[in-house]
């Protein structure tokens, strides 16, 4: 919250400077304008358990997930947990470019929270829900390089985990098999995560009393932030993709980073996370959905990858994004001034969307880019 | 024995059209769209009743036809945004519930601005695109 403050008062004293004709309190919106942005909320929205995790919303597999998420039981060598990539006390991620666990991995740490409210998992959306993306990382060589067998030998072994296991599902290590134990470990995991939210912010306050028409409360907003949400909402052309309370659409789109990997090679993106979601035991489509109807898996069922999936990546929610540098799926842009800045000087030669694409150089003034900072920062 | 095929044919077709006729709700608007094109008219509604940004939503479909010509067999459904050059991110599955009536599952249109909704009649082998414009906000 500090910092929010005190990059907010910088934006002000930029803006008033370079633009002095726009007197701090002229900045109004019009009722189409209000319908925008009141579209980004309210917050907290309404979270349900996911149907298809019997232990989701469960207060032991909450705690047992928790611990287990802290544990370095589920790495091979036990010098892992997940909190080594998604550190609590920096927003559930590590402040890396490209994170590292064995070995480093090609993309940026995701920070965990709101995950109720995405229909995708990880950059490429890989997964379909967030037991399956919680597995992964146990299983991938470059993160923790485990295998279901060694977690399975390791829980019968250790009896504080294995009474924790057995409780929450009723039913025995000894007697469930390893495939099945890491999908319930991995239910567990999810229940925890489910229970990351981020808090309201400045925005939301600014929104509801927006909504409200009180003016006293929405004059708390600071002027730089409002201007930058006029840019956010018009000429930025932002909430096509960053929409609604949680300020994306789920979907996934190319935003002109590059996509070559640290490692070499291409990351393919979506193309390649719908190779991955069709070839996993793990989707919502499959046996271990505890929901028989299978009723959430409408998106799996008719998702179709065409050449436009190459080379994109999901649309990241703006949430608490102060917090969660450095930015984008390889982690390239160090803070949000160089994201702004990207959008505002970008090649639109690089973009791969036949040349319509919906993004556009934007060439903002310097004092339009600290104040779109402005409004990304009271997210 | 080469007559009866052909016959049968005809007595479906007969039924069809005349089914058509006794006012099928392709002629109903209600909540709903009507396009027309070549002999066909189709009439949609969505469910749920409003299109939302980033939503799915089903179509309940019903094609007559304004002359004698056979109801179709067949239907695709896909939509585009043309100013973007893409299409949606799913690929909505149709079954026919009855003759001219189709239900389609698993649309989403994942980005405010306008959009065209097509609907691809097929008849033996001859297709004809019906479409209308979407604009969501
Ligand atoms: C080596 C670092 C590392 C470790 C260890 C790690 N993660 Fe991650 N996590 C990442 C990276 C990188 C991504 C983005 C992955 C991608 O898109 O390919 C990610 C993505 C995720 C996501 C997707 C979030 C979203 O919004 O889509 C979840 C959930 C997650 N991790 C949970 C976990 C859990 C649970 C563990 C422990 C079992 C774990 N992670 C261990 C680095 C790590
Ligand atoms: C065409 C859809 C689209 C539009 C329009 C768009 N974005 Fe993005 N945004 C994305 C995608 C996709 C990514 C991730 C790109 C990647 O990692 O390769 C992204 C990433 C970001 C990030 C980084 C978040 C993170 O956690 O890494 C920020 C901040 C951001 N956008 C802000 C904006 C702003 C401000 C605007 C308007 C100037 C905007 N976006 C317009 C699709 C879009």
């Amino acid at each position: 919250m500090r910092r929010f403050t005190q990059s907010a008062l910088a934006g002000l004293i930029i803006s008033s400077v370079a633009t002095p004709l726009l007197a701090a309190n002229t900045v109004t919106f019009s009722e189409s304008e209000k319908a925008t942005i009141t579209s980004h909320g309210p917050w907290p929205p309404k979270m349900t358990p996911d149907p298809s995790n019997r232990v989701s919303g469960n207060k032991s597999a909450i705690a047992f997930g928790r611990e287990l998420f802290r544990s370095r039981f589920l790495s091979a060598s036990r010098r892992h947990s997940c909190v080594t990539c998604h550190k609590p006390n920096r927003a559930y991620t590590d402040g890396l470019a490209r994170s590292t666990g064995v070995s480093m991995v090609d993309r940026n740490t995701i920070s965990l929270a709101n995950l109720r409210l995405n229909r995708w998992y990880g950059w490429d959306g890989g997964s379909d829900n967030l037991w399956a993306q919680s597995i992964r990382p146990i299983l991938d060589p470059r993160e923790m390089n485990a295998t279901p067998a060694l977690i399975a030998k390791r829980l019968r072994n250790d009896a504080p985990f294995s009474r924790g296991y057995q409780a929450i599902f009723k039913s025995s290590p000894s007697v469930d098999d390893a495939g099945q134990i890491i999908v319930n470990l991995g239910k567990a995991l999810a229940a925890y995560q489910e229970t990351i939210v981020t808090p309201r912010t400045a925005f939301d306050e600014f929104r509801d009393a927006l909504a409200k028409s009180d003016e006293q409360e929405t004059s708390q907003y600071p002027v730089a932030a409002r201007r930058g949400l006029k840019i956010f909402i018009g000429k930025g052309k932002c909430g096509l993709c960053h929409l609604g309370p949680n300020f994306t659409n789920g979907e996934f789109d190319d935003a002109g980073i590059p996509y070559f990997k640290a490692s070499g090679g291409i990351d393919k993106g979506r193309f390649g996370g719908i190779q991955k979601l069709k070839k996993s035991p793990h989707t919502l489509l499959g046996r271990f959905n505890d929901n028989p109807r299978r009723a959430s898996g409408i998106a799996t069922r008719h998702v179709t990858r065409s050449h436009q999936s190459w080379g994109q990546f999901r649309v990241p929610s703006l949430r608490n994004v102060i917090n969660t540098a450095p930015y984008m799926h390889d982690g390239s842009l160090p803070t949000l001034t160089d994201v702004v800045r990207h959008y505002s000087n970008l090649n639109e030669e690089r973009l791969h969307l036949d040349g319509r694409g919906l993004l556009r150089r934007l060439d903002l003034t310097d004092p339009e880019i600290v104040d779109l900072v402005a409004f990304l920062e009271t997210l | 024995m080469q007559f009866q095929p052909f016959l049968l044919a005809c007595a479906l077709l007969s039924f069809a059209s005349a089914q058509a006729s006794a006012g099928s709700d392709c002629n109903s608007r209600q909540n709903g769209q009507q396009i027309e094109k070549g002999p066909y008219r189709l009439a949609f509604q969505t469910e749920p009743s409003n299109i939302t940004v980033g939503k799915f939503f089903d179509l309940a479909i019903s094609v007559c036809t304004t002359d004698r010509s056979p109801l179709p067999d067949g239907l695709k459904i896909d939509a585009i945004m043309p100013m973007h050059g893409h299409g949606m991110n799913y690929r909505p599955s149709v079954k026919r519930s009855a003759p001219g009536k189709f239900q389609a599952t698993g649309l989403m249109m994942h980005m405010a601005g306008s959009w065209v909704l097509r609907f691809d009649v097929r008849q033996g082998d001859k297709a004809t695109r019906l479409q209308t414009k979407i604009t969501l906000k």
